[in-house]
C-alpha cells in the first residue's frame, strides 16, 4: 500500500488555479522532498492532505484513507509540522505539549527527553518563546505522536544549523523505524542530503519527480578556470580527468576549480526563467 | 474510530477553557464588581434614584428599559434595572468570546495545531460551544449570586426571591443567544465571525427594542426581533405563554445556526 497517493489533485481559490492536476505516489518508508518556490503550491498540497483545505478535484489518499471522508482516523496517522509555529499563546510549552499527549500514548518523559535535546525551556509560555523555539515546540509535538508518517512544511525555518543537524538526526532515527516522511522545503541542500525522492513543483504543477539515487549516479563535475590574460571559462567535466589536468597544465593558470555539480543545480534548472 | 467522541470533546473544551481563562476572569471580576457595587447600594439609592427617573423623560427610561421600573422602593424592581444593563454587557463578552474562539484560532494559525490532531471539525466545534456555554455560565452566575446575597441582605421586605430567580432565568438567557449565534455565524465564515461585527449585532437588536417601545402598537413587532425587549425583567417576572413562545422561537433559530456553523465548518477551507 502506498504511504500517500495523490491522484489528478487540483485546487483553486475563486478564479486562481493554485494547484493543477498534481499527481505524486509515495511509497511507505521513503523520505520525499517537495520543492518549489513561494507559492508554487506545496503548503495547498500539505494541507489538503491534512484536510485543512478541501481540494476542488482529484483525490488524496494517505494509508488507504480517503483525505475527506476518513480524515480523522488519517490525522492519527500523520504527525504534522506547519510552516508557521503557532499556537495558542497563553499556555506554557509544557502544558501544550502535555495536551498533545492526550491524544497519543507517550509518557511525560518523552516531553522532557525531546526538550532537553532540543534544549527547549518548557516553563516558558507561548507568546514569550522566539519563532526558532517555537519552532521546536512545533518539532516536539510532531515527534510526540506515534505515527506512520511525518508531513513536514519547512521545518527548519527559524533553527540555528545545530538544530537542523540535530532535528534531521532525529528524522533519520524516524525513517529507520520504518516511517514515511515527506519534506517541503526551500533549503535544496537538506533535500539533496536527506530525500530519497523529490518532488518539483512550479506554478501549481510538478515538472518533475526524481530519483535521487539515479540523480547521484549521474553526478556531474565542472571545471572553471582562469588564465593571466583575465580569459574565464567553465565547461562541464566529460573527459577522463587526468587528460584534463594535462591539458589544463600548459596553461598559465591564476585559478582553477573542479566541483561536483549539486543536484541543487538541477532543481534551479526548473526556475531558470525566474533566475534570469 | 468513532466519528464524533466526547472525550476529545472534553479534552479539547479542558485545553480551550484554560486558554481562554484570563477573559472569563476578567469579565467575572467586571459583572461581580458592577452588579455589588448597585446591588448593595440599594437602600442609599434608592430615594434618590426614584427622584431622578421621574424627572427623566419618558423616552429615556425606555431607552434604558426602565420605564416598567417605576417603583425604585422595590429590590425586584431596581435589580430589574440594573440587570437588563448589565445583560447588555454580558451580552457583549459573549458575542466576542463565542466569535474569537473560532475566528482567533484562523487568524492566529493556530487552527492548524489544533486540527493536525486526532479530532473532527465537528468535535472542535462542539468543545467551542461548551466553552462558550460555561464562560457565560460563570459570568451570569457570579452576577446573579451577588444579586440574590444582596437581595438577602439590603433588600428587606420588598425582596422576592421567586421574582428575583425569575428576572435572572429569563434575561440571562439573551447573552447565551447571542453567543451562540456569534460561534455558528464564526463557523460559517471567518469574514463575518468577528467579535467586533457580532457586537455591532447585539447594539443594532438592543436599539430595535427601543425603537419597538417607543413606537408603540405600531412598533411592536419590532420587540420580536429583540430578545432584549422580549426577556426584560417585566416579562420575566409576568411570563405569559407569548413569552415562552417567543422563547421557544429564539431557542429553535440559536439550535439551526449552530447546527449549520457547524456543518459548514466541517465542509469549508480553514483560513490560513
Amino acid at each position: 500500500m502506498d504511504a500517500i497517493k495523490i491522484v489528478d489533485f487540483s485546487k483553486s481559490y475563486g478564479n486562481v488555479l493554485a494547484v493543477k492536476n498534481l499527481n505524486i505516489t509515495i511509497a511507505q518508508g521513503e523520505i520525499v522532498g517537495f520543492v518549489g518556490k513561494n507559492g508554487s503550491g506545496k503548503s495547498t498540497t500539505i494541507r489538503s492532505i491534512m484536510n485543512m483545505i478541501f481540494q476542488s478535484s482529484g483525490t488524496i489518499q494517505v494509508l488507504g484513507l480517503d483525505s475527506v471522508n476518513d480524515a480523522k482516523e488519517l490525522k492519527k496517522k500523520i504527525a504534522y509540522v506547519p510552516s508557521e509555529a503557532s499556537f495558542q499563546n497563553n499556555i506554557t510549552a509544557h502544558k501544550l505539549l502535555k495536551f498533545c499527549l492526550q491524544f497519543t500514548t507517550y509518557d511525560d518523559s518523552k516531553i522532557q527527553e525531546l526538550a532537553e535535546y532540543f534544549e527547549l525551556d518548557l516553563t516558558k509560555k507561548i507568546s514569550d518563546l522566539s519563532l526558532g523555539n517555537r519552532k521546536k515546540v512545533s518539532l516536539i509535538q510532531a515527534l510526540l505522536k506515534e505515527s506512520e508518517i511525518i508531513i513536514l512544511d519547512e521545518p527548519t525555518g527559524g533553527l540555528d544549523p545545530l538544530m537542523q543537524h540535530k532535528f534531521f538526526q532525529l528524522i533519520i532515527k524516524e525513517k529507520e523505524k520504518g516511517k514515511t516522511i515527506f519534506l517541503s522545503s526551500h533549503n535544496l541542500e537538506e533535500v539533496e542530503k536527506y530525500c530519497d525522492k523529490v518532488a518539483i513543483i512550479k506554478d501549481g504543477e510538478l515538472v518533475d519527480y526524481l530519483d535521487m539515487a539515479t540523480v547521484s549516479l549521474t553526478k556531474r563535475q565542472t571545471v572553471s578556470y582562469e588564465t593571466r590574460d583575465g580569459k574565464k571559462v567553465d565547461f562541464d567535466l566529460e573527459k577522463d580527468i587526468n587528460e584534463v589536468i594535462k591539458e589544463l597544465s600548459k596553461l598559465d593558470l591564476t585559478y582553477l576549480e573542479i566541483k561536483t555539480k549539486a543536484v541543487t543545480d538541477e532543481f534551479i534548472h526548473y526556475y531558470k526563467e525566474e533566475v534570469k | 474510530m468513532k466519528k464524533f467522541d466526547f472525550k476529545n470533546v472534553t479534552k479539547l473544551f479542558s485545553f480551550d477553557f484554560y486558554n481562554s481563562r484570563k477573559n472569563i476572569i476578567g469579565w467575572v471580576i467586571a459583572i461581580s464588581g458592577i452588579m455589588s457595587l448597585y446591588c448593595f447600594m440599594f437602600p442609599m439609592v434608592q430615594d434618590i434614584a426614584s427622584a431622578k427617573f421621574d424627572a427623566m423623560p419618558k423616552e429615556l427610561l425606555q431607552l434604558f428599559g426602565m420605564e416598567a421600573m417605576a417603583d425604585m422602593g422595590n429590590f425586584v424592581t431596581y435589580f430589574g434595572m440594573v440587570y437588563s444593563l448589565v445583560i447588555v454587557a454580558i451580552c457583549i463578552f459573549a458575542v466576542t468570546l463565542g466569535a474569537r474562539l473560532l475566528h482567533k484560532e484562523e487568524e492566529t494559525k493556530s487552527i492548524e495545531f489544533l486540527s493536525s490532531l486526532a479530532v473532527s471539525r465537528v468535535e472542535i466545534y462542539v468543545s467551542k460551544l461548551l466553552v462558550l456555554f460555561a464562560g457565560v455560565m460563570l459570568v451570569v452566575s457570579c452576577g446573579s449570586i451577588i444579586a440574590l446575597v444582596a437581595g438577602t441582605v439590603v433588600g428587606g421586605d420588598t425582596f422576592n426571591l421567586m421574582e428575583v430567580v425569575s428576572i435572572i432565568k429569563i434575561c440571562s438567557f439573551t447573552p447565551f443567544f447571542f453567543g451562540v449565534i456569534a460561534l455558528g455565524i464564526a463557523g460559517i465564515s471567518y469574514k463575518y465571525g468577528t467579535g467586533s461585527i457580532a457586537s455591532m449585532g447585539v447594539l443594532i437588536l438592543y436599539m430595535l427594542g427601543y425603537l419597538g417601545k417607543l413606537l408603540g402598537e405600531k412598533g411592536e413587532f419590532l420587540l420580536y426581533l429583540s430578545p432584549f425587549a422580549t426577556f426584560d425583567p417585566a416579562n420575566a417576572i409576568d411570563l405569559e405563554v407569548k413569552t415562552i413562545i417567543t422563547l421557544g422561537a429564539y431557542l429553535a433559530i440559536a439550535a439551526a445556526i449552530s447546527y449549520v456553523g457547524s456543518y459548514i465548518y466541517k465542509k469549508r477551507d480553514l483560513k490560513i
